[in-house]
């Protein structure tokens, strides 16, 4: 039974009545109700229309919250097709707010889990739509049996997907989207900081993600040369940072109580795939080192798993868009990897991976100046000096010498790298996506001219 | 689960009929009731929010009296309250006499109980009132004179038309249940035009938006008026038979032009040579003027002459026709409807002095004499924040020696009283409601009992009667209390309807007996001459405005301000919006979401000539008051205007009506608080 929603943005006012219902119904705190309207031109641009969308979960055919979640915590209601999220087996992730494109899945503080817009079901077992469709004053927003073919929306500010949403949002009627008006000139249009695009990825939110994939690549690294015979990593050490390692990794987790959790979606979720690599890697790495060194079998494992672990480390930032994909970024952890275990072991594969990462940094940079981007030219410096000038500059000075100053100062530039990385991730959302194509319409204005010109013979 | 049908009595066009979900003492929700087909879409997000607001931490549960050093409230039981105020009131009698206590009944609330109020103070031995209203007595009266009465067509007929105008009206947030409707008329090919100098959420639907300068609307229909004439758009047979005093009107809009018109509104004139087109060519046109423009010393003048287009052209009395802008239909419970109403009575009685106009009240209050007033209740209102000049309102108020709030919440005027009295909410007592947009009789049905101490304003004023002596405080029929009572009270006024019962209407809304979907189809008109009157002696004799509608410069003009050099050169423009009814449900936090602090909206250029960017802390203010708050820019707003929505409180932040004037409208004794003339200063320290 394909139940979708049913939004027409030509009879929406934008008056709150269903995100208020939604939050009623749920017993929600009306902040965090899981219907939000977002309106498309709210300083009203001369020359683009002002319209609103409401949207919940579109309760997708491709859920991608429900492959991205780790701990298996959704599932489909089969009657009702609801996408549903079972409370007691959330860790609070936050994963699946990542990989949704339409900001369905809302964080719940108090009690540290996810909840989403459950289709009302309980409603819909009554023979009642749910509430926001139910209590929509001017019948905007409805709810149907709609074949799945029909479910076609294209409006800008709706991302687009292959995820198979099920809602039918109808076009802006021609006719409806923008008034004459007799002061439609402004001299300098404004256009609100809140409009423009968002990432709803920042460095200060993630920092924890950062030190953690950074230390695990150190550890993978070290292992690596360890193995290799290059390096010896004291064992203390490594388990010491492993905790570190651990504790970072399950920092940001709503629920550490449940952490275990994490691993139980392997077969879909790179973010499972992740925790049970890297879990892997720190277990074997520390038996390895700490109780049968001289076991070059399992150093091998403990380094394979540790490499498996980075690169799914990488793949879990692809729900999310970065200006590349990984294999190509110079912040990928995985090549962090392969360039600290080349310094580590001192071998000349640091300089191959090292002048790579470089070119792939500049590479960035050049594509940051052609998009617009802010290039963050000090930021650039101090990677490039930390990461390469410096450690190049003592290894010439001293080939044979003491590696701390030289592996910190590596270490360093890569932390900078990523840290630009957490930056410019953004995660794909009704709202960036208006912000994009705000900002698109009002570049072609004035092509459209919008004034009454007086008729002939006046 | 229990569920009631009941109505919501907010002064508000919608009146919604709903349903209630009551469980453990508690209303769950609030779902629509299609009995009432004027908003079978449900409530709007306030109607939802009653969930909060009757169950409310911030609610009023029992009698509190203000500590005079700290200004903090305490706790009272009823008995000391009541005995404070019966004290007060037998002093004051003795003097300087009943009528210096002032008697506010604002309207935050609807209902027949309301008359509880009146009676107490008639049989307490007089008070003084207020005459006239904030809202919209120069439509009313406007109305009145043109057409005889104040009703409009059913709220579905705008469907038929095929031109609708809202002129100064934003329906998407003041009554968004007539937006679906116009919806329907748009789908089967209707135009909208809006007039409005901010571009709102309805102009986002309409083909034509035109942003006059504040106040000159009656230039704008004025000049519309020529061109229908010199075009001969008219409807010369109809204007024969229905119309009156045409030909005087015609002499007056003789020489306004579109170009002089284009002038004084500053809207060009080929956009007012397009609208004239419209109201020419497509039929039938239906025109629904807002309140806001109600507000200002030429409304009444102003919506004579919008009528009179509608007249010349032969659009009122059809389908898809008409004028909606009151609809007393539904008020057969009232002897005298408004405005004649709230006007002051010709022979004063010498109880009741009716004698402090609404507009000003706070300067009519400090001069009051013979006797001076000492005390004032107030009860359903606000008028703090929602009267004209509040700072002459506060040091009225404060002036007195006692004042008693009847209150839900702590508002600005409550924070004022000496004695606060916990408020009923609508779901705590029952009573019979109309509406002004529809022309359903409705019940506003208990379904819970008050929390707390609460107790209904009837009961508190049967409790003070007994106090004072009076003997008709145990009459049922006066002062009703346990609901046997009200109900009683309630089906004795509908005994002359034996369409209406309450046994119906607990089950839904009824029709008001004798009503007309289609208003004035009939053709008749009760005014002196029977017809249209576009010329009306009682006009010029009741108010001294010309017989005919003419244009008149607002005093608070712009223009007059840029002559005289003085400083103060943008209009304020204080809209209501989706978010509250006035002063009502901001504190809500299902409210506060969307709209959590008061700003002051601006076009970017006015913006940037005063160095003010999005964002900044400003001071809008005038020779009468100023506010402090947030500078937004809005590229939709018409240059020359900044825009504060009204009904924020003082302690949120943000009372508009510091900067208004206490002064009346043109005719019907409104006030004229939307001529407002300020300037917008940025604050060095943002704060």
């Amino acid at each position: 039974m394909p139940n979708s929603f049913l939004f027409d943005p030509n009879r929406c006012t934008g008056c709150g009545a269903c995100r208020l219902a939604c939050s009623i119904e749920n017993q929600l705190e009306p902040e965090r109700s899981w219907r939000r309207i977002d309106t498309f031109n709210r300083t009203r641009h001369p020359g683009v229309p002002l319209y609103h969308l409401s949207l919940a979960c579109n309760h997708c055919t491709e859920p991608a919250c429900m492959f991205a979640c780790p701990a298996l915590a959704y599932t489909r209601d089969e009657e009702s097709g609801a996408v549903l999220l079972e409370e007691d087996k959330c860790i609070g992730c936050r994963y699946c707010a990542w990989a949704c494109p339409y900001d369905a899945p809302v964080f719940e503080p108090p009690r540290g889990v996810m909840t989403k817009c459950t289709f009302c079901h309980h409603r819909l077992q009554e023979g009642l739509k749910p509430a926001c469709a139910s209590l929509c004053p001017t019948g905007a927003l409805d709810f149907a049996d709609v074949p799945e073919a029909e479910l076609e929306s294209s409006i800008p500010g709706f991302p687009a997907t292959d995820l198979g949403p099920r809602v039918r949002i109808e076009p802006l009627n021609e006719s409806r989207r923008l008034p004459l008006m007799t002061e439609p000139d402004v001299a300098e249009p404004y256009l609100a900081a809140a409009e423009r695009p968002t990432t709803g990825v920042t460095l200060r939110s993630e920092w924890t993600l950062l030190l953690f994939t950074v230390l695990g690549a150190t550890l993978v690294a070290s292992v690596a040369a360890t193995l290799a015979s290059a390096f010896s990593i004291r064992p203390i050490v490594f388990i010491d940072a492993a905790v570190v390692t651990m504790a970072l990794g399950s920092f940001h987790l709503g629920k550490v109580s449940r952490a275990y959790r994490a691993i139980l979606n392997p077969r879909r979720s790179w973010l499972s795939r992740e925790v049970v690599m890297m879990s892997s890697f720190l277990a074997l790495g520390a038996v390895y080192l700490w109780l049968t060194p001289w076991n070059r079998v399992l150093g091998a494992a403990a380094t394979l798993a540790g490499f498996l672990g980075l690169f799914c480390a990488d793949q879990v930032y692809s729900v999310l868009s970065a200006s590349r994909p990984a294999y190509k970024h110079s912040a990928s952890v995985l090549w962090t990897g392969l360039f600290l275990a080349a310094v580590f072991a001192g071998s000349w594969f640091a300089a191959l991976f090292g002048v790579g990462k470089l070119v792939l940094y500049v590479q960035r940079k050049n594509e940051f100046t052609d998009a617009g981007l802010p290039v963050r030219p000090w930021t650039s410096l101090a990677r490039v000096v930390f990461g390469f000038a410096i450690p190049v500059a003592l290894w010439l000075a001293d080939p044979t010498g003491t590696q701390v100053v030289l592996i910190a100062s590596v270490v360093l530039g890569e932390l900078i790298d990523r840290g630009e990385y957490y930056a410019e991730l953004e995660s794909e959302s009704p709202r960036r996506q208006m912000g994009i194509d705000l900002e698109e319409q009002i570049r072609a204005y004035p092509a459209a001219d919008r004034r009454l010109v007086a008729s002939a013979g006046d | 689960m229990k569920v009631y049908t009941t109505a919501c009595p907010r002064n508000c066009y919608s009146t919604c009929a709903m349903k209630v979900q009551v469980e453990d003492g508690r209303i769950r929700r609030i779902e629509p009731h299609s009995g009432n087909l004027a908003t079978p879409g449900g409530a709007c997000l306030k109607g939802l929010s009653y969930v909060e607001r009757v169950h409310s931490p911030d609610r009023i549960l029992h009698p509190l009296r203000r500590v005079p050093e700290s200004g903090a409230f305490e706790r009272i039981s009823w008995d000391e309250a009541l005995d404070a105020i019966a004290e007060k009131l037998v002093e004051l009698k003795a003097d300087p006499g009943p009528q210096s206590i002032l008697y506010y009944s604002g309207s935050g609330t609807k209902g027949l109980l309301k008359g509880a109020g009146r009676e107490f103070w008639r049989l307490y031995g007089g008070c003084t009132a207020t005459y006239g209203d904030l809202c919209w007595p120069a439509g009313l009266e406007a109305t009145r004179l043109t057409l005889g009465a104040n009703k409009h067509s059913a709220p579905w007929d705008i469907a038929d038309a095929r031109l609708i105008v809202l002129w100064g009206k934003n329906a998407a947030e003041t009554n968004i249940h007539q937006m679906a409707v116009i919806d329907q008329a748009l789908d089967a090919g209707a135009k909208l035009v809006v007039i409005d100098p901010r571009r709102t959420q309805s102009a986002e639907r309409a083909e034509l938006l035109l942003q006059p300068r504040p106040g000159t609307d009656g230039a704008l229909a004025l000049a519309i008026a020529h061109l229908l004439i010199g075009s001969g758009w008219i409807d010369r047979e109809y204007i024969d038979k229905h119309v009156h005093g045409y030909e005087a009107f015609a002499e007056t809009v003789a020489d306004f032009t579109p170009e002089r018109a284009a002038e004084i509104t500053d809207i060009p004139a080929e956009y007012i040579e397009r609208l004239a087109e419209h109201f020419g060519t497509i039929k039938p046109v239906t025109v629904s003027p807002g309140f806001g423009m109600q507000r200002f010393t030429n409304s009444g003048q102003t919506m004579r002459a919008l009528l009179a287009i509608l007249a010349i052209t032969g659009n009122i009395g059809r389908p898809g026709a008409g004028w909606v802008y009151a609809n007393l239909q539904s008020h057969i419970f009232e002897p005298v409807l408004d405005p004649i109403a709230f006007y002051p009575p010709e022979e004063p009685d010498g109880v009741v002095r009716v004698s402090i106009s609404t507009a000003r009240l706070g300067p009519e209050m400090l001069a009051t004499q013979d006797p001076p007033l000492r005390m004032a209740w107030v009860e359903r209102g606000n008028p703090i924040t929602q009267n004209p000049e509040t700072n002459t309102v506060l040091e009225a108020f404060r002036a007195l020696d006692f004042r008693v709030v009847v209150e839900q919440f702590l508002t600005d005027t409550a924070r004022e009283a000496d004695i606060v009295l916990p408020a009923k909410t609508m779901f705590e007592q029952s009573d019979v409601i109309g509406a002004y947009w529809h022309a359903y009789v409705q019940l506003k049905q208990k379904v819970i009992d008050p929390p707390g101490e609460v107790k209904p304003e009837t009961e508190i004023y049967r409790l003070l009667a007994r106090r004072l002596g009076i003997a008709e405080g145990d009459d049922p029929m006066i002062f009703p209390v346990s609901d046997d009572e009200v109900d009683a009270y309630l089906e004795r006024a509908l005994e002359p309807f034996p369409e209406l019962s309450l046994e119906q209407l607990r089950e839904g809304p009824l029709p008001a007996p004798g009503g007309q979907d289609v208003a004035f189809s009939d053709l008749v008109f009760p005014t002196p001459s029977g017809k249209i009157e576009l010329e009306s002696a009682e006009a010029e004799q009741r108010w001294g405005v010309a017989r005919v509608p003419t244009y008149e410069e607002p005093v608070e003009s712009i223009r007059a301000a840029q002559a005289a050099a003085n400083d103060h050169l943008l209009y304020l423009l204080t809209p209501n919006t989706k978010n509250r009814i006035h002063s009502q449900f901001g504190n809500l936090k299902m409210i506060r979401q969307f709209d959590d602090a008061p700003a002051a909206y601006l076009h970017p250029d006015d913006a940037r000539e005063r160095g003010i960017g999005d964002g900044d802390w400003v001071r809008v203010f005038n020779e009468r008051g100023e506010l402090e708050l947030e500078a937004r820019l809005d590229n939709g707003l018409k240059r020359g205007c900044v825009c504060v929505t009204n009904g924020w409180w003082i302690s949120e932040g943000g009372n508009v009506n510091f900067t208004s004037a206490a002064r009346e409208t043109d005719m019907g004794h409104g006030a004229a608080f939307h001529e407002n003339r300020v300037e917008v200063e940025r604050l060095s320290d943002a704060e």
